[in-house]
């Protein structure tokens, strides 16, 4: 089932899932078809012929009366378009701002992501060598597949109900929140697979034949980690969210089990044999500066996004290092800067902070 | 093909089968726990079986860990560490086998220059691998970071585990400092200085510390004290995982949660644990594990002496919960951790009363590891009895044979016949004499080995010894019954013959005294990945009766005739000291012992009677809430979470948190409990069942301490 990301959808029967969260669909697969109906089936639209034979001769006959128009280029129109209209717009606006380069400095070769002509994270490649270090801690993190093999099978996809879960969360009242959190999670995944094409880095199951993979191998390069990009970028998003919400009398608990849950994602991946710690220190610093443009353009004001600049070594993964000991084991904060709100970004947002439950 | 060593390199001149086995690497060490399969660090541990202390020599410098005897008392049973001080690098990897036969000929030689009744006998345990190793031990001083509680505490509990989660919130006090005393990580990262010899030491304030350092992040908190290391076997990174054996027992000796509602630990009784290293768990062997049990025990002791003193009190009330063992052994009371165990019970009895050591059962009732064979089990001179080695087994496995204590073995021989198949080895006899090439210069027990071959590969061993000089006993080892990478031996998997015979001159058995067979357990409780199968005995006069298959009908656990291999005596070899408190499991929704609860000997006198021989339950605890509901719960790793344990593992803290309750509060420390389970309706109330069932769930019973669900 979950392998088969990319082509995304039980869309198509208006109501049922279609956006983001639904296990299984990875990649750009969270909008693919969301809210689009699809073709009815042979007999409905038979019947609707005939019903239409059999109403017509009820009208009056003449020329149709005018109407009035929608708004013009304007996101108020977005309430009415199918969600996975939505997810091309948000695409194409965060993309277009977009840009990359593969480096070759004396032999260094590196990964540089801009963003408006910023830059944002530069990500340097690893060695062959560190490589085969690191797979000493993939193979150690087999020992901990007995325990999580539910999370790690159910997290193959897009894990939405985890953060769901946080944040006590429902389809009925955080419908804008969990596509806020698709959208987040489409555009951290499109940005690490521009920076896995260009790096290309082999999967620790090729490295090391000890490693046995409990999933299957996907069939991208393995650094950056796009779980960990992901779940660091929507980590990003609804911290900042949550805060604007002011409806949780236990903030800090949820946020330090989101912290907790996006270092958790990221670390199942070295469980099941595919992904090294690297891979993840890679992902949470793509996913952090994605995660704060994405604030940017939604918007959110005062969320300078850091230009980062990661030289993996062999250290193993855990947010404590990330957030307390990262200049140390290779994160280095090379300057920072703001950009400007987008209009499906802003519209995105200010719907999802009208979500707050207020408790 | 055993090669012969130099006489002062002989391994079996100084120690047991046990040790010879797995130190040498034509026998049974490629099979052992990786840190030994692979060539230890020259840091050794043992325990010296005689008066007087073990002092350094020449050739071996020798630790003494924080020991506790009254003063102007000698030990019987020493642990201790040693390492070869010529050794540039103790990381190198060495031959095990005769680098310690030199040091223990050394040891040997100085401890037999004074005088003393009987020279002393080692037992060589598991090493210690280098990272623990703490160069400058402070012998004899109180760890320095300790914090004395404002009041003088008025009981201590001990747990002896593994995994233990020591940061976790259950073990808070009321003003959120923990109520760990002590806890010593024997297989921990070491420090510079310290004052254990080996592994790391966490005092209160340190722990605490450790806490405001981490105060939402307990998995980086061990990561920090490395309390977790992948990359060291005998530590691993279990802490790591959703829970541990070591988490489940010491959160239900010790911890207050909401798991437990009804039986808190008030903050006077202080916790002092005692972290064992992997190896023991891992091990299936008899072997190795003497000296970490029983300088933790000592360790316990002695830190509770500590506290004590502080408080210019005398010795505190104490209950050690030690839910570990290991199922064959002698169970007269007479192995080296029983003569231990009983004299430092009594030892301490004498100042303190309300001194317990707490231990499980077993839960080996089905397990068809014990057989018991009396003179009418002879067929003329012959008694056979098979053994059968399940496939893909990748451990050793271990069969013990020990004769009454009283028979002469003259005449004596065993025996042992592969399955028939091709490539099989030749029946491999051994007599039970002592090699007078061994046993000729006053070194140790009398023993004799033989090597089980084919095709000039050693598949096993099969020794006889006089065990402690006092009782005959022969062992087979055999190694895995699947090739491993790089080793191209293996056994035999299948059924194999056991044949103890006599010459028509032997002595025969006496009324009333049995050949006695225990099988070491060869499986993995704690998932440490040792693909151990458990091997079993069959009798092949009656090879369905066992307890696998309730006697009679299918709710009855007695049966009108115990069989020859049965659960009755198959308990754990560890518990066997008269003074320890051996806790046997029940289910709660039924009342009935649980069905792997171990059950103490039973036997049938010539009239037809029944009565009980050898170590017994004394209470039944809550190890099951009902047949479709097994285990019961306790807490996780870490903070707030939950985990289930089946088996006497979890009966014993029970017992342990009743009793350190009612110590503290002056009460008897069996105040609360019940009497005997009811025997149940389903079963024959005759005599004979009466001693079965008492057999299985001891004369008290304890109420439940974790909340049912």
């Amino acid at each position: 089932m979950a392998q088969y990301g990319g082509i995304g959808g039980i869309g198509g029967i208006g109501g049922i899932g279609g956006i983001g969260g639904i296990g299984g669909m990875t990649g750009i697969g969270g909008f693919l078809g969301a809210q689009d109906p699809g073709g009815y089936s042979a007999v409905t639209t038979h019947g609707l012929q005939t019903t239409a034979e059999g109403l017509l001769h009820l009208t009056m006959p003449g020329v149709a009366t005018a109407g009035t128009p929608l708004p013009f280029d304007d996101t108020a129109n977005n309430d009415r378009w199918a969600t996975w209209v939505r997810g091309s717009l948000y695409v194409s606006e965060f993309l277009s701002r977009v840009s990359y380069e593969a480096k070759d400095t004396n032999g260094t070769k590196s990964i540089a992501l801009s963003f408006e002509n910023h830059d944002a994270v530069e990500l340097v490649l690893p060695s062959d060598a560190l490589l085969a270090e690191q797979c000493s801690h993939v193979r150690d993190y087999a020992d901990l597949r007995g325990d999580r093999g539910a999370e790690i099978v159910s997290q193959l996809g897009f894990p939405t109900e985890y953060f769901a879960m946080i944040l006590g969360m429902h389809a009925a009242q955080h419908g804008k929140t969990i596509e806020l959190i698709t959208a987040t999670q489409v555009m951290a995944a499109h940005v690490a697979m521009i920076a896995k094409h260009a790096l290309a880095v082999r999967r620790p199951d090729q490295i090391d034949g000890r490693i046995l993979p409990m999933i299957p191998t996907p069939g991208h390069g393995s650094f950056p980690s796009a779980h960990a990009t992901e779940a660091y970028a929507v980590l990003t998003v609804l911290e900042a969210l949550a805060t604007s919400w002011d409806g949780f009398n236990d903030l800090e608990n949820r946020i330090a089990m989101l912290r907790g849950l996006a270092e958790r994602i990221a670390v199942n991946r070295t469980v099941a044999g595919v992904h090294y710690p690297i891979d993840s220190w890679a992902g949470a610093v793509l996913g952090t500066a994605i995660g704060k443009v994405i604030l940017n353009i939604a918007g959110h004001t005062g969320v300078p996004v850091e230009e980062l600049r990661y030289e993996p070594q062999n250290q193993d993964f855990s947010d404590f290092d990330f957030t307390q000991n990262g200049s140390t084991m290779g994160v280095h904060i090379c300057g920072q800067f703001q950009t400007s709100a987008a209009p499906h970004f802003s519209w995105l947002w200010g719907k999802a902070l009208s979500e707050t439950q207020k408790v | 093909m055993y090669l012969k060593r130099a006489l002062e390199e002989r391994i079996d001149r100084y120690a047991g089968p046990y040790e010879r086995w797995v130190f040498s690497e034509e026998l049974g060490r490629p099979f052992a726990f990786p840190a030994i399969a692979q060539g230890p660090s020259g840091y050794y541990t043992a325990l010296m079986d005689g008066d007087g202390l073990p002092e350094d020599s020449e050739k071996m410098r020798v630790r003494l860990p924080p020991l506790w005897k009254p003063e102007h008392k000698s030990l019987k049973i020493t642990p201790f560490a040693f390492h070869d001080p010529q050794m540039n690098d103790p990381r190198r990897r060495v031959q095990q086998d005769t680098t310690v036969a030199r040091m223990l000929g050394s040891a040997r030689t100085r401890a037999k220059r004074r005088p003393a009744a009987i020279s002393p006998r080692f037992r060589v345990n598991f090493p210690v691998a280098p990272e623990s190793w703490v160069n400058d031990y402070q012998t004899g001083t109180a760890p320095s970071q300790w914090t004395p509680p404002t009041r003088k505490p008025k009981a201590i509990i001990g747990v002896i585990d593994d995994g233990l989660p020591f940061a976790h919130r259950s073990f808070l006090n009321t003003d959120g400092k923990t109520r760990i005393s002590h806890c010593w990580l024997q297989s921990g990262h070491a420090t510079q200085t310290a004052s254990v010899p080996f592994g790391r030491e966490f005092v209160n304030a340190e722990i605490d510390h450790l806490r405001q350092q981490f105060p939402s992040d307990e998995r980086q908190l061990y990561r920090h004290a490395k309390a977790t290391a992948p990359d060291m076997d005998e530590l691993g990174s279990h802490l790591m995982r959703h829970t541990t054996h070591g988490a489940h027992v010491l959160g239900l000796a010790a911890g207050n949660s909401s798991l437990f509602p009804d039986h808190p630990l008030e903050d006077d009784i202080l916790i002092i644990g005692v972290q064992l290293p992997n190896t023991i768990a891992w091990d299936t062997s008899g072997f190795g594990k003497e000296m970490y049990m029983l300088s933790a025990l000592h360790y316990i002791f002695e830190r509770a002496r500590r506290i004590a003193e502080h408080f210019q009190s005398p010795e505190l009330p104490l209950v050690v919960n030690f839910s570990y063992g290991w199922s064959a052994g002698r169970h007269d009371g007479n192995s080296e951790m029983a003569v231990a165990i009983e004299e430092l019970l009594k030892l301490r009895r004498e100042d303190q009363p309300a001194t317990e050591i707490v231990m499980p059962i077993g839960n080996n009732f089905q397990s068809r590891m014990h057989g018991r064979f009396s003179e009418q089990d002879f067929d003329g001179d012959k008694l056979t009895v098979q053994w059968h080695l399940q496939p893909d087994d990748r451990t050793s496995s271990y069969l013990e044979i020990w004769l009454p204590k009283t028979l002469d073995p003259a005449g004596y021989k065993v025996t042992l016949t592969a399955p028939d198949r091709p490539g099989a080895p030749a029946p491999t006899s051994i007599d039970v004499s002592p090699d007078m090439d061994l046993s000729g210069q006053d070194d140790g027990d009398p023993r004799r080995f033989e090597e089980i071959e084919v095709n000039g590969d050693v598949i096993g061993q099969m020794s006889a010894d006089k065990h402690r000089g006092s009782r005959w006993r022969i062992m087979i080892a055999l190694i895995p019954t699947i090739y491993r990478r790089d080793v191209t031996r293996k056994a035999p998997s299948g059924t194999w013959t056991v044949e103890v015979s006599r010459s028509a001159k032997s002595e025969k058995l006496d009324e009333g005294e049995d050949i006695m067979m225990w099988l070491q357990r060869d499986d993995d409780p704690s998932d440490l990945k040792t693909h151990g199968r458990q091997s079993y005995l069959i009798t092949p006069k009656l090879p369905q009766a066992a307890h696998s298959t309730p006697p009679e009908s299918p709710v009855r656990r007695y049966p009108a005739k115990v069989p020859n291999v049965s659960g009755f005596g198959a308990t754990n070899a560890v518990g066997t000291s008269p003074s320890t408190t051996r806790v046997s499991g029940y289910v709660l929704r039924s009342g009935r012992p649980s069905d792997y609860s171990g059950a103490g000997g039973v036997k049938e006198l010539p009239d037809g009677s029944y009565v009980s021989w050898g170590p017994q339950p004394e209470v039944s605890a809550v190890t099951d809430y009902s047949r479709i509901k097994p285990g019961i719960w306790s807490i996780g790793t870490t903070s707030g979470t939950r985990s289930k344990l089946i088996g006497t593992s979890a009966a014993a803290p029970t017992v342990a948190r009743l009793m350190v309750r009612n110590a503290a509060a002056n009460r008897p420390l069996l105040d609360g409990f019940g009497p005997e389970l009811d025997l149940p309706s389903t079963e024959t109330d005759d005599d004979t069942t009466l001693v079965q069932h008492k057999a299985c769930v001891g004369i008290h019973t304890a109420p439940p301490v974790t909340k049912a669900g």
